[in-house]
């Protein structure tokens, strides 16, 4: 693989891995506290546009987007609103796709998928990249080696008419992830057993830095850094080792890797060890990502719905695992499960996994963050009971209100209660 | 009631009302009032996930003292969701600033881009309780105490940019600004 490794000026092993990218980029040492300016290599962008964005332009009489900025780094994907579910929403759709035909910006129409699941797909992730979205969960693309930092929808006007944005630099966490998953215990139970432990405030203003075995997933790696924001992280980055580039040489870059290491002298505000191999399949129960418990002991909650998708858990790996334990079986909760992109949809058909699904009779539903975030198809009502492989579980985030009871869970285990009938670890045999 | 009544953003005295730790944006502005960008629509709404009283809460601290409200939290305030409308619903309703011990770091730019002060003090909600008044000074980073003999806490200032961008009401009037000064050439 074409990777660059630039000549370095400054004193690499003094440096975090988010230090080290900062420096790389810009060409001068920056540490952790020091706010810079900058132009992101990527940006994600969703119906916030219309929410903030294109009205904001119009109020400023702002004709057109700055000179300096490349139109392919800024993608727009209808991901939030469903397809044609509602009025409002359909109108959103379409003054974002004028907009977007209007100043050359690349449109992801709704149902092609989640964007951040998306954005790596398209080859738009590159070891090294600054990315910023306007969603708390661009923190995902920090699997891939990047320093990836949602911004609000006023941050994505300025960069647009401005070119540039700020950020601080954030102190970093080392958190080392050691030992090898068992059975059915997967990236979304480590990341709800450190809410856990630490806490929803644990990393306010830091970025995660993880090391981690070989053998944990890219898959996984993006589940992880999904949920850093959960524990508070402006970031979470993973290394670069064989497994990324690996993975990379699947992908057409848009840009050429540069990886940045975890210097050895690098100061870490706190450092913290998680054994994969001692990680159980857990359970977060309403309304906080951090109250969660061992899955069995939640077998008396009966969930109404099981919702099996967003861009914490939706990519092929968690639905192999979901085919896996659904084969032969009947659902005994009504199941929907939405693939994270279309080309997830199809290799979960070619695979033959859709049809273990249908035959399972879970409803199959078209890519995007659907239950997740509230928007469309897969919401709850009063006092309704909902397990969900998505990221957070705060009131009415699904639908209905303070009496609506989200839990939150891996794949594995929503496809084990699916056939139980109630909360059920999939470790154990049914 | 907006801050354009009070002349200097940068300086601040209003009466404090205290919340805790955690509260993310889906309980400071639930999604279900999102899908109408007016903010005199969705700021009724502001902090009813959590405290469904809590605008009239505001308007009852704007009667009696004829302060703004100053709004003292604890960690991580404002996490979660991306949403611009938590703090413009904030600000809509007459909370003058947010003192918190920390800042959801989407939430932090969000404010300063609608123009609503965020200051950061570690231990805040141990030093001051409800209904007392204090003075903010953001330009040379303290926050007085009117009560109890006048007590003076520090803290560090915001960069000038980010000073810069409060005083001129936020993000959009800011650039509103820019773009008139690069047209006159």
């Amino acid at each position: 693989m074409n990777i660059l490794t630039p000549i370095t000026k400054w004193k690499a092993e003094y440096l975090t891995m988010t230090e080290g990218l900062f420096s790389q980029k810009l060409g001068q040492t920056f540490k952790s506290g020091e706010r810079l300016e900058l132009t992101p290599d990527q940006i994600l962008t969703n119906e916030m546009l219309a929410a903030v964005v294109i009205p904001k332009m119009k109020i400023l009489k702002a004709s057109s987007i700055h000179g300096s900025l490349s139109r392919d780094s800024i993608k727009c994907f209808m991901d939030h609103g469903g397809v044609g579910t509602n009025t409002a929403y359909v109108n959103l759709h379409q003054s974002i796709r004028e907009f977007c035909l209007k100043h050359g910006l690349p449109f992801y129409e709704p149902g092609t998928g989640i964007g951040h699941i998306l954005l790596a797909e398209l080859g738009a992730v590159s070891p090294g990249d600054v990315i910023m979205g306007t969603d708390s969960h661009t923190t995902t693309h920090g699997a891939l080696n990047t320093f990836s930092q949602g911004i609000g929808g006023s941050d994505l006007l300025e960069i647009l008419i401005t070119g540039k944005t700020w950020l601080t630099v954030p102190s970093a966490i080392r958190m080392n992830l050691k030992g090898k998953l068992q059975g059915y215990s997967s990236a979304k139970d480590v990341a709800l057993s450190l809410l856990k432990k630490f806490g929803l405030d644990f990393a306010v203003g830091y970025s995660v830095e993880f090391t981690c075995p070989l053998d944990f997933s890219i898959a996984s790696r993006q589940t992880m850094a999904n949920m850093v924001a959960e524990l508070g992280a402006t970031s979470g980055i993973f290394p670069f080792d064989a497994t990324l580039e690996q993975f990379l040489t699947q992908l057409h870059l848009e840009r050429i890797p540069r990886p940045v290491t975890m210097g050895s002298e690098a100061i870490y505000e706190r450092e913290e060890i998680c054994d994969l191999t001692t990680v159980i399949p857990l359970v977060a129960k309403p309304h906080r990502p951090n109250n969660v418990v061992p899955a069995c002991e939640l077998s008396d909650i009966v969930p109404d719905q099981i919702y099996i998708g967003s861009g914490t858990n939706s990519r092929i790996e968690d639905l192999r695992v979901v085919g896996k334990i659904l084969r032969t079986n009947t659902v005994r909760i009504s199941t929907l499960i939405s693939p994270g992109s279309h080309s997830i949809f199809q290799q979960a058909e070619n695979e033959g996994l859709i049809k273990i699904f249908l035959d399972a009779e879970c409803k199959i539903i078209y890519p995007g963050c659907n239950a997740c975030f509230g928007g469309s198809i897969g919401l709850l009502g009063k006092g309704m009971i909902g397990l969900s492989t998505t990221n957070r579980n705060f009131e009415g985030r699904m639908g209905g209100d303070e009496t609506t009871n989200v839990y939150l869970a891996s794949p594995a285990t929503a496809a084990a209660s699916a056939i139980s009938g109630r909360i059920f670890d999939p470790g154990v045999n049914q | 009631m907006s801050n354009s009544a009070y002349p200097d953003i940068l300086s601040i005295t209003g009466i404090i009302i205290t919340c805790g730790d955690n509260i993310n944006t889906d309980l400071i502005m639930p999604s279900q009032y999102l899908d109408n960008p007016n903010p005199s629509y969705f700021s009724q709404f502001v902090m009813s996930g959590q405290d469904p009283e809590f605008v009239n809460k505001i308007q009852k601290i704007h009667g009696q003292f004829e302060l703004p409200a100053i709004l003292v939290a604890g960690t991580n305030f404002g996490s979660g969701s991306s949403r611009e409308q938590a703090p413009a619903g904030l600000k809509y309703i007459g909370i003058a600033a947010i003192v918190a011990e920390s800042f959801g770091s989407i939430f932090f730019r969000n404010a300063i881009n609608v123009g609503l002060p965020v200051i950061t003090v570690p231990n805040i909600t141990k030093m001051v309780k409800n209904g007392i008044s204090v003075k903010i000074n953001l330009r040379k980073g303290f926050l007085d105490i009117l009560e109890q003999n006048s007590k003076k806490i520090h803290f560090k200032p915001l960069e000038p940019f980010l000073l810069r961008r409060l005083e001129s009401g936020g993000l959009i009037p800011e650039l509103k600004q820019q773009l008139k000064s690069s047209n006159k050439y």
